[in-house]
C-alpha cells in the first residue's frame, strides 16, 4: 500500500491494512477517529509524528526499511518502541492464541494427542519468546540507568521465528484427524499474527536497536 | 518454493513496467529490467529471459545457449496467441491473453522445479536419530555415511517438511508414529 504520511488519514490506512490495528494497540490509540490525520493523533498523544510514520510504514511493507532514518533516531526511543511491542505479545497476542488453543482443545474429541503435541509445541515457543522479554527488560533498564552493559550477551540468533514457521507449516501442512475447523483456523491465524509481528519487529531489533547499542558503548 | 528469476531487456519504458507489474504481482516472480544488455551481465541466473527483438538482434551470440528460456517481446497485431508461437508475447494482445500465455511457461517451469515431498527411508532414519538427540557426527557413525551426507539428509527434510528446528521435528515424528 502507499507510503504513509503525517497528512493520511488513519481511518484510510486501516482499512487499507487492517494489521496495522496491532501497531495502534500497543500506542493506545482508540478507535473512532473520524478525519484524524496521523499528524493530529500524534499531537494528542504527544507521539513523535515521524518515528510512528516511519515504524508504521516499516510495519506494512516487507520491503520497506530505511536504515538511516532508523538510525537517526534515539535509543530512548526505539526502546520504547519495542518495550511496548514486549507488552503487546505479553497481554493481547500469547493470551490471544492460548485463548484460542484451549477452546480447540476443549472442543475436538477424536484428535486430542495431536492436538496436544502441537500446544506443547506452542508452550516451547511461549516459554523462549517470554525469556527473551526477560533478557530485554533487563537489558532496557540496564540501557535507562546507562549502566555498563555485557555487549557479549546480546544474542544473535533467533529460533523462535524459526519455531514459530513450523509450528504454521505443521498445521497447513502435517494436522490429520478431525478437529472443529473454525477454532483451529482462529488458532492459526492468531499465530501467523504474531509471526507476523515478530519478523517485523526482528528487524527493528537485529539490524537498528543492537547496532546502535553496540555504537553506543564503542 | 524457490522464486522464479526474471530479466525484462527492453528500450522501451512502459513496457518493460507494466511487463514487471504483472510478473511480480500475479505470479510472484523476482523480475530485473534493463533497458540495454551489458557485457557484465550473467542472462545464466534467470530463469526467462524477456527480451526485445531490437535488443536480441544486437548482440545474439549471447543468447545461443539460452534458447528455450527467451520469450520475444514483440508488438505484432495479433489478438489472439499462436499455437506455434511458443516464444513469444506481444504487446498489441489483450491481458487475458497475456497472463493466460504467462501462466502456462511458468507452470512448465515449476513443473521442472518441483518434486515430490516423500521421505526417503533413509531421510526417516536421519529423522530418528534427530530427534534423539543425536549430533550430525554421532549420526553419520550410527548410519556409516559422511557428515555431508548426513547435512544433505538434513536440508531435504527440512525442505520436504517444511519443518527447521529439532522440537518441530520431533512433534512431526511423534504425530507420524516414527518414535
Amino acid at each position: 500500500m502507499a507510503i504513509i504520511k503525517s497528512d493520511s488519514k488513519l481511518s484510510d490506512m486501516i482499512i487499507e491494512e487492517p494489521s496495522t490495528l496491532s501497531v495502534l494497540n500497543r500506542f493506545g490509540i482508540y478507535l473512532g477517529l473520524g478525519d484524524k490525520t496521523l499528524s493530529d493523533v500524534c499531537h494528542e498523544m504527544q507521539l513523535d509524528v515521524n518515528f510512528f510514520a516511519t515504524i508504521l510504514n516499516t510495519y506494512i511493507n516487507e520491503d520497506y526499511f530505511p536504515e538511516d532514518t532508523l538510525k537517526s533516531y534515539s535509543i530512548a526511543k526505539i526502546i520504547e518502541y519495542l518495550f511496548k511491542t514486549n507488552q503487546y505479545y505479553l497481554h493481547f497476542s500469547i493470551p490471544n492464541i492460548e485463548r484460542h488453543f484451549n477452546s480447540l482443545i476443549q472442543k475436538s474429541t477424536a484428535n486430542i494427542n495431536n492436538l496436544e503435541l502441537l500446544r506443547n509445541f506452542f508452550e516451547e515457543v511461549k516459554n523462549e519468546l517470554l525469556a527473551r522479554i526477560d533478557f530485554d527488560k533487563e537489558l532496557f533498564t540496564s540501557l535507562q540507568n546507562e549502566n555498563r552493559i555485557e555487549l557479549s550477551s546480546i544474542e544473535n540468533e533467533d529460533l523462535i521465528e524459526d519455531k514459530l514457521n513450523d509450528l504454521i507449516n505443521m498445521f497447513i501442512i502435517h494436522l490429520k484427524g478431525d478437529y472443529d475447523i473454525n477454532l483451529c483456523h482462529a488458532v492459526l491465524v492468531s499465530i501467523m499474527a504474531l509471526r507476523k509481528d515478530i519478523n517485523q519487529n526482528n528487524r527493528l531489533r537485529y539490524r537498528i536497536f543492537f547496532p546502535l547499542i553496540c555504537h553506543h558503548y564503542n | 518454493m524457490k522464486k522464479i528469476n526474471a530479466i525484462i531487456l527492453h528500450e522501451d519504458s512502459l513496457i518493460s513496467l507494466g511487463l514487471s507489474k504483472i510478473l511480480r504481482e500475479l505470479f510472484n516472480i523476482e523480475v530485473n529490467i534493463e533497458h540495454n544488455l551489458s557485457d557484465a551481465m550473467n542472462l545464466d541466473d534467470y530463469d526467462l529471459i524477456f527480451v526485445s527483438p531490437n535488443t536480441f538482434a544486437l548482440c545474439h551470440t549471447k543468447f545461443i545457449t539460452l534458447k528455450f528460456k527467451i520469450i520475444f517481446i514483440s508488438n505484432f497485431n495479433s489478438n489472439h496467441p499462436q499455437e506455434n508461437t511458443e516464444n513469444f508475447i506481444s504487446s498489441q494482445w489483450t491481458e487475458e491473453a497475456i497472463i493466460n500465455y504467462i501462466g502456462k511457461k511458468i507452470s512448465s517451469l515449476t513443473e521442472i522445479k518441483s518434486s515430490k515431498n516423500e521421505l526417503s527411508k533413509r531421510e526417516i532414519d536421519v529423522l530418528k536419530l534427530i530427534v534423539s538427540g543425536y549430533l550430525n557426527k554421532q549420526i553419520a557413525d550410527e548410519l556409516n555415511i559422511s557428515i555431508n551426507t548426513v547435512l544433505t539428509h538434513r536440508k531435504n527434510l527440512t525442505a520436504k517438511l517444511g519443518i527447521k528446528s529439532v522440537s518441530g521435528l520431533s512433534v512431526y515424528a511423534m504425530m507420524n508414529g516414527l518414535i
